[in-house]
């Protein structure tokens, strides 16, 4: 059993080395095609701008931020927690919903509306839009 | 080797020791990598890095549900926050700038080590397995009382909901199998109302946020 435990993380271990070694490797290749001229590497001012999804960088360095989308990251914390809390009780719903019933929804229900009510007092006091 | 049944898990145990020092290395490493390095955005990613070696170490512990945890938790959302205030907060390429009140830092570390060596050396390392009382056992793996007479959880057709008999034995025999099933059970169980005002509490946290940001003094343009 306990074998057994470690046996199914050591398959996601296996995946993990996968996923890493996968982009790791590319880049590593394409470093290595570098010295046998395969990549050129001549530098234009053009090829050394930052991508920013096509269009012309407007500030040459990372620039501030309205610490207006500090907000925008409390939001996603507080989802985040709640999905902490949830997750536990959708392992065992089956379980639970055969002994308590209803109760077992109503609970969470109840936990979810109380949340979402913070999260309609923001929409409504105009939090979530971008300007 | 000795016997062909013991060494199949002397082999796994060897592996998990492996990965336990492989892992605490990366969290240390991480650890000092955050203070060390100059650039604040570098920083935050060797922060969430030590964080994920860390939840690796959980999943090690069999603590499942804290490493998942972990991982949503800190690893997804504190590193943002911790992203947002760096974008937020000026001059990101410059570094943060000489730290002052170091001895005020390095003593707060020191007493929060001396705090965590202390509980480590006090506490009782009772395996699970010592436990006896069968309502503890029962709460800790999400095992239902079988006897429909003393339960006070009985359902109303007067039958009994089986568990898993496995969960029970492994119990006893010193493993947590499946510590997110038997959050879960508590949650509903036992700690309902604990679980409705902690959901007044993320309200709290959002709408605190909410007064904060629309606070005409701390708005700018």
């Amino acid at each position: 059993m306990l074998e057994d435990y470690f046996r199914q993380y050591g398959l996601l271990f296996l995946f993990a080395v996968i996923a890493v070694t996968v982009p790791v490797g590319m880049l590593a290749l394409s470093y290595a095609a570098s010295f046998v001229r395969i990549r050129p590497t001549r530098q234009t001012p053009v090829k050394r701008t930052a991508y920013e999804g096509g269009m012309p960088p407007f500030s040459p360095k990372p620039s501030r931020f309205n610490f207006r989308y500090y907000y925008y990251a409390l939001l996603f914390v507080v989802f985040d927690v709640e999905t902490v809390f949830l997750y536990p009780w959708a392992v065992r719903y089956g379980l639970l919903s055969k002994q308590f019933g209803i109760f077992a929804l109503a609970a969470v229900m109840l936990f979810l509306a109380v949340v979402t009510l913070a999260y309609a007092y923001a929409w409504r006091k105009k939090a979530l839009e971008w300007t | 080797m000795g016997e062909p049944a013991l060494s199949g898990l002397y082999e796994v145990s060897r592996v998990v020791d492996a990965a336990f020092w492989l892992f605490a290395a990366l969290a240390i490493g991480g650890a000092v990598m955050v203070v060390t390095v100059k650039d604040v955005f570098k920083a935050a990613v060797f922060l969430a890095g030590s964080f994920l070696a860390l939840a690796a170490i959980y999943f090690l512990l069999q603590a499942e549900f804290i490493g998942v945890v972990q991982i949503l938790v800190y690893v997804g959302a504190v590193s943002i926050l911790i992203a947002f205030a760096v974008m937020i907060i000026a001059d990101v390429p410059g570094g943060s700038r000489p730290a002052r009140g170091r001895i005020a830092a390095a003593t707060a570390a020191a007493l929060m080590m001396a705090a965590l060596a202390f509980t480590t050396y006090n506490t009782n390392w009772t395996d699970i397995g010592q436990i006896t009382d069968e309502d503890a056992i029962a709460g800790l793996v999400g095992v239902y009382y079988e006897d429909t007479s003393t339960s006070p959880y009985a359902d109303a057709q007067g039958g009994t909901i089986r568990a898993a008999d496995e969960t029970t034995k492994d119990a006893r025999s010193g493993a947590l199998i499946d510590s997110t099933g038997a959050i879960g059970t508590l949650l509903i169980r036992e700690f309902v109302l604990p679980f409705e005002i902690l959901g007044l509490l993320l309200a709290a946290a959002l709408i605190g946020g909410l007064a904060l940001m629309l606070n005409p003094r701390t708005e700018d343009k």
